[in-house]
């Protein structure tokens, strides 16, 4: 047994990173923070965008490609769940990558509809918001801050809540691998290939021209 | 109203807004409206009248905050116009806000929360 290095360090900082910007999103909201709102919110679209992206050309358990499983392996896995002695994935179990799916996908939900969220007193409004009515947005608002949110915090309990299985009875640390990069086991597995740098600052710096597109509303 | 506010601000947004066209009729829209408010709740037609209203029953009970709140609102709308008047982008979107604010004052205490909800059905 020795330490195996499972996930990148773009990788890590990229989940941290949406975790708090999520928070502050939350945050900012539930206490009118609207102007603060908006910045944690281009955050955790950057965020997203770059994950997408790395999703494509990044590290090996980082890709999609890499993880997503058909139905009937991931119905397999499934099965395997109550055992307690499972060896661990390299990256993501064929459940887990569901879970990054939908987890991506409800987050982008929330935010793309925060773009073209009208306030009902239009003191703080989407970047996005003229391209919808007032109509259209307050209810794109009402869609962004009720039914999809509440989407994205069950969600994320769920999340919550298989890692705690994994800790409490498969004895696997996910939260300790996902800070560190690496997880006890043995090296015939592999490890991850490690993208390089350069290609992560080329996605930083496209994403960050996309995002910055958005917050003028594409008016240029 | 707030249409008219909001398409100010959808205006404003772009680097070279139509004042003439976009701004200018919907900013007359909120100076002409705006002194209507303190006329909507009449003396008598609180709850006792009895008909279905989203005005809660603060407004008849605390008549003179609402009206303090319903005339700073026209004050902020009448500004609205005076710096319309320069075409100024910045200067403009921060009056947008504070107009926008005058009305939220009285949105959040003397409108119920149901109003959104059931204009929706």
């Amino acid at each position: 047994m020795s330490l195996l290095r499972i996930w990148d360090s773009p990788t890590r900082a990229m989940h941290w990173l949406l975790v708090i910007s999520i928070a502050v999103c939350w945050w900012t909201a539930e206490n009118g923070e609207l102007e603060y709102h908006a910045y944690s919110g281009y955050v955790a679209l950057w965020v997203i965008l770059l994950r997408l992206y790395w999703g494509f050309v990044g590290s090996s358990t980082a890709k999609f490609v890499n993880f997503l499983r058909g139905p009937r392996t991931v119905f397999n896995y499934a099965l395997t769940l109550h055992k307690r002695d499972t060896a661990p994935a390299l990256g993501h179990n064929a459940l887990g990558a569901i879970s990054v799916l939908v987890l991506l996908a409800s987050v982008l939900a929330v935010v793309v509809t925060g773009l073209f969220a009208v306030d009902f007193d239009v003191i703080y409004s989407g970047p996005l918001s003229s391209y919808v009515d007032y109509r259209q947005g307050r209810r794109i608002a009402r869609l962004h801050g009720g039914t999809l949110f509440d989407v994205l915090l069950v969600i994320i309990t769920l999340h919550l809540l298989a890692v705690s299985f994994y800790f409490a009875w498969k004895r696997q640390n996910l939260v300790g691998a996902m800070i560190t990069g690496k997880r006890k086991g043995d090296a015939d597995g592999g490890e991850v290939q490690v993208a390089p740098v350069w290609r992560l600052l080329l996605g930083a710096v496209f994403v960050s021209v996309i995002v910055w597109a958005v917050t003028t509303g594409f008016y240029f | 109203m707030a249409s008219a506010l909001k398409q100010i601000d959808d205006e404003l947004k772009k680097r070279s807004p139509d004042w003439e066209n976009l701004i200018q009729p919907n900013v007359l829209i909120l100076q002409e409206r705006s002194p209507f408010l303190l006329k909507w709740f009449p003396k008598g037609s609180g709850p006792e009248a009895g008909a279905k209203t989203y005005a809660l029953p603060a407004i008849w009970q605390k008549g003179d905050d609402f009206a303090k709140h319903g005339r700073t609102m026209m004050a902020e709308a009448v500004k609205l116009s005076q710096v319309a008047a320069k075409k100024d982008n910045g200067e403009l979107k921060a009056q947008v806000i504070a107009l926008g604010k005058s009305c939220k004052a009285c949105h959040e205490d003397y409108r119920s929360p149901d109003y959104e909800k059931d204009a929706e059905q």
